[in-house]
């Protein structure tokens, strides 16, 4: 029977099949994992250490497109004054859509690096939780930033998958 | 991402994992198999529009889905190594009423896969009855039955 074979290739072929399969299936433990969004290792926390007048908790890793939340959680000192005010990088505002801002702010002012949010306080010198539900709009590094106004703010990546 | 750059990203991606789940899963007739390209379907369609729905948008990726294509069977044309690469070689799974065990076990096969294209193709009951099976690049399998001396098919 005239058929054409190839015992080489055909063993190149399968090996190559197999070691496929294997990285398949590690890759997708990975994404269960939170290797590309929604997972157990995939959160960060930032700024628990600085006396707790601001913490950020973010995913290190998400898609484009797809919204994530980042929560700021507000210390004592951030409340005191009756109004909180949280400015936004622009380099971060630039690359995400702000999908909404929990609670609603009182006031978005533009500010020369970015955008500053004013939130009403209930219970001044009370800690409260900001958070913002963003959407990246391209794939690539993110460069985070948020911060309270006059003071130095928390920088983070992300790394946005297309 | 482009439309473009979608389509063939998607494009090479799924050749990839259908290469990798082997030939069989171009011809198979199970329901799992069945269930699995329905579901492709639908996944595939967001990945490429996402959250564009313009005519242009759909004109540039069925284009570049054609263009692909095309390119690839010119590909294959000029290239013996890229057709084996892209298409695979026909695999010979019984030889002279033996079954090759090996290569059944690596094309995810079994006896019963065989069987079942002896009777659909030629009425054929038993394993002793097939000279040749060879699973084609296509998925299925095709037989070749022992010569009978009476030349009826299938009974011996």
């Amino acid at each position: 029977m005239e058929v054409e074979r190839d015992e080489a290739f055909q063993r190149r072929t399968w090996g190559a099949q197999r070691a496929g399969r294997i990285l398949l299936v590690l890759l997708l433990l990975a994404a269960l994992l939170g290797l590309f969004g929604p997972g157990i290792f995939n959160g960060a926390t930032l700024g628990a250490g600085n006396g707790g007048a601001l913490r950020v908790a973010y995913p290190r890793t998400w898609r484009r497109h797809s919204a994530f939340t980042v929560r700021v959680r507000l210390g004592p000192e951030a409340t005191r004054a009756g109004t909180a005010r949280l400015r936004l990088g622009q380099d971060y505002l630039d690359a995400v859509v702000v999908e909404s801002v929990h609670p609603q702010p009182t006031g978005m002012e533009l500010g020369p690096d970015g955008v500053v949010y004013t939130f009403a306080v209930a219970a001044p010198g009370q800690p409260g939780t900001v958070t913002l539900e963003l959407k990246p709009q391209r794939a690539g590094r993110l460069a985070g930033e948020i911060g309270l106004e006059g003071q130095p703010p928390l920088r983070w990546h992300q790394f946005i998958f297309p | 991402m482009d439309a473009v750059t979608r389509a063939a990203a998607v494009y090479v991606f799924l050749l990839l994992l259908f290469r990798l789940s082997g030939q069989r899963s171009l011809a198979q007739i199970t329901t799992f198999d069945f269930v699995l390209l329905l579901i492709i379907a639908e996944t595939t369609q967001q990945a490429l529009l996402g959250e564009d729905f313009s005519l242009t948008n759909s004109f540039l990726l069925i284009s570049t889905l054609f263009a692909l294509n095309l390119g690839f069977s010119l590909w294959k044309q000029r290239s013996r190594r890229v057709e084996r690469v892209l298409e695979g070689l026909p695999i010979v799974l019984v030889e002279n009423g033996r079954p090759v065990r090996e290569h059944m076990k690596n094309c995810l096969v079994d006896e019963a896969d065989i069987l079942q294209a002896a009777r659909e193709m030629h009425g054929l009951q038993r394993m002793d009855q097939v000279r040749f099976a060879v699973l084609e690049c296509s998925g299925g399998i095709s037989i070749i039955p022992v010569p009978s001396a009476s030349g009826e098919k299938g009974d011996g």
